[in-house]
């Protein structure tokens, strides 16, 4: 077989799969069977050493499947660090999450107990004169009292549902990198 | 040789024999070939395979009135060759005790 008989099946061949870059693997043989006669061998031999079409191709076809089980693998490891990242930041936003509800319930608790306080110093230094001043007195010491009792749930909230939000805002950020990277 | 450990073997000469030179297909073909008997169509999934890898990277020159690719070895390339010659001796002492 000549050299443009063998290029023009193999590029027929090729040309069947998609994975292959056709014009690549044409520029090898061709190089390669030019480099050939000029070094004195005969093209017929030379190319009849090169195997036939249908063994190119499987051999091609086999390199194409490593290299795409490679590129899996890589992918893989850009996940792991990508699950690093997203677990720092997962913590960090979780972090000020909490450091704010603490804080934020903090207060609400103090001005609960304010308030019952203040209910509890209107009790003992004026007598009310009907029975309005005392349910105006119970009102405010109940709004304390709720007050104090949300405080208190939030923080307790928080701590008790720790993995679960943690995980939601880890996949939140998953999300939000694997759009990005799509 | 089973042909897994024959196309490691393989990639490793190829790194071997642009490790003075620059070279093109047939004559790294011709090199490998004094060594063991390896047809042209082994070759190219491999170069394809360690470029990929960047152990080894590509250019195309004049010769002679066309367009000839050459092959050049990467500082991962001589990486590896390096790693090889460890995994050699390493080989070697089981062989060793094989062939004793």
């Amino acid at each position: 077989m000549k050299r443009r008989e063998f290029l023009r099946n193999l590029k027929t061949e090729l040309k069947k799969r998609r994975d292959i870059e056709v014009e690549e693997v044409l520029f090898y043989y061709d190089e390669l069977i030019q480099d050939a006669i000029d070094s004195g061998e005969t093209e017929e031999i030379f190319i009849a050493n090169l195997g036939s079409v249908e063994d190119i191709l499987r051999r091609l076809v086999d390199e194409e499947e490593f290299i795409i089980s490679v590129k899996k693998k890589n992918d893989k490891v850009v996940r792991e660090v990508l699950d690093k990242t997203v677990k720092i930041i997962g913590y960090f936003v979780y972090g000020i999450v909490a450091f704010t509800l603490v804080v934020v319930s903090f207060s609400v608790f103090m001005s609960g107990l304010g308030v019952v306080g203040l209910a509890i110093f209107r009790l003992i230094t004026t007598t009310p004169v009907d029975s309005y001043g005392y349910f105006a007195i119970l009102g405010i010491a109940l709004i304390g009292l709720s007050l104090l009792v949300l405080g208190i749930a939030v923080v307790k909230w928080l701590f008790n549902n720790l993995t679960a939000s943690l995980l939601v805002i880890f996949r939140n950020i998953n999300n939000f990198f694997n759009r990005k990277g799509k | 040789m089973d042909s897994q450990q024959k196309k490691g073997l393989l990639e490793l000469m190829v790194l071997a024999s642009l490790k003075y030179d620059d070279s093109y297909g047939y004559s790294i073909n011709q090199d490998i070939n004094k060594f063991t008997e390896v047809s042209e169509s082994t070759l190219y999934p491999i170069l394809r395979r360690l470029e990929k890898q960047d152990l080894l990277e590509t250019y195309q020159t004049i010769y002679n009135s066309r367009v000839r690719k050459y092959y050049r070895i990467t500082r991962e390339g001589i990486k590896k060759l390096r790693q090889s010659e460890q995994d050699f001796l390493e080989v070697k002492i089981i062989y060793d005790y094989i062939l004793r």
